[in-house]
């Protein structure tokens, strides 16, 4: 009897998968409260990153 | 999320590595959210041990199963052999997430080929790190299927589809 055939994933299928399985183990792990200031958090760090592309709002004339 | 501390660790381990995604073109260019910290990393063993011990120390947990029920702290494994398991592995950390790529679509040529066409290239606290450059950029996002392209990006990256095709 024949083997079913097996497919093989895609790096970006592994990688969609793998993403996945990470959010859904983020949000086992921590409440909706605690993600949402680690997501705050990483938004800082963003900012830090690139001082440069934070403007000054226009000045009203 | 910690990029400097992640590069820094890696650094400190002498990994050989070079910043791709999101997080390269957001240092680079042009601001986009991202949440992770993409690594291409040399596929090679004594690379696979230095990024193993950096990665342990940065409190990385790493998941092998389909499900993702198995989530382990890498400095638990006791070889750097899981980094041999598969192509891509989407790694959490108390520093961020962090994705780590043994091979890149649009980049068949490979690492050891590529790497002297990356810049070293530094974070605005001074933490040095390869940085993919602006053509490779280009060639990895022309490697994905049309709709799942970051247009803007292409744009950013001076890709003009007329003249460059």
């Amino acid at each position: 009897m024949q083997e079913p055939e097996q497919k093989v994933e895609t790096l970006s299928e592994v990688k969609a998968r793998q993403e996945a399985n990470r959010e859904a183990y983020l949000r086992r792990r921590f409440t909706p409260a605690e993600l949402w200031r680690q997501q705050q958090a990483a938004l800082d760090e963003l900012a830090r990153l690139r001082p440069d592309l934070q403007r000054k709002k226009p000045t009203p004339q | 999320m910690n990029v400097d501390l992640i590069l820094s660790t890696l650094n400190s381990h002498h990994a050989d590595y070079i910043l791709i995604g999101g997080m390269n073109f957001f240092l680079n260019h042009q601001p986009v959210t991202t949440f992770d910290v993409d690594l291409w990393i040399e596929d090679a063993p004594l690379n696979q041990q230095a990024v193993h011990g950096a990665l342990a120390e940065l409190g990385t947990e790493v998941s092998f199963s389909n499900r993702g029920d198995d989530w382990v702290p890498v400095s638990q494994l006791t070889s750097s052999d899981w980094l041999q398991r598969q192509g891509v592995f989407c790694l959490w950390s108390p520093h961020g997430a962090i994705d780590i790529f043994r091979a890149v679509a649009g980049l068949e040529a490979g690492y050891t080929a590529l790497r002297s066409e990356c810049p070293l290239r530094q974070t605005p606290a001074g933490v040095s790190y390869r940085s993919l450059s602006d053509d490779l950029m280009v060639r990895c996002q022309l490697a994905l299927p049309e709709p799942e392209r970051h247009v803007d990006r292409l744009r950013a990256l001076g890709y003009r589809p007329e003249v460059d095709r």
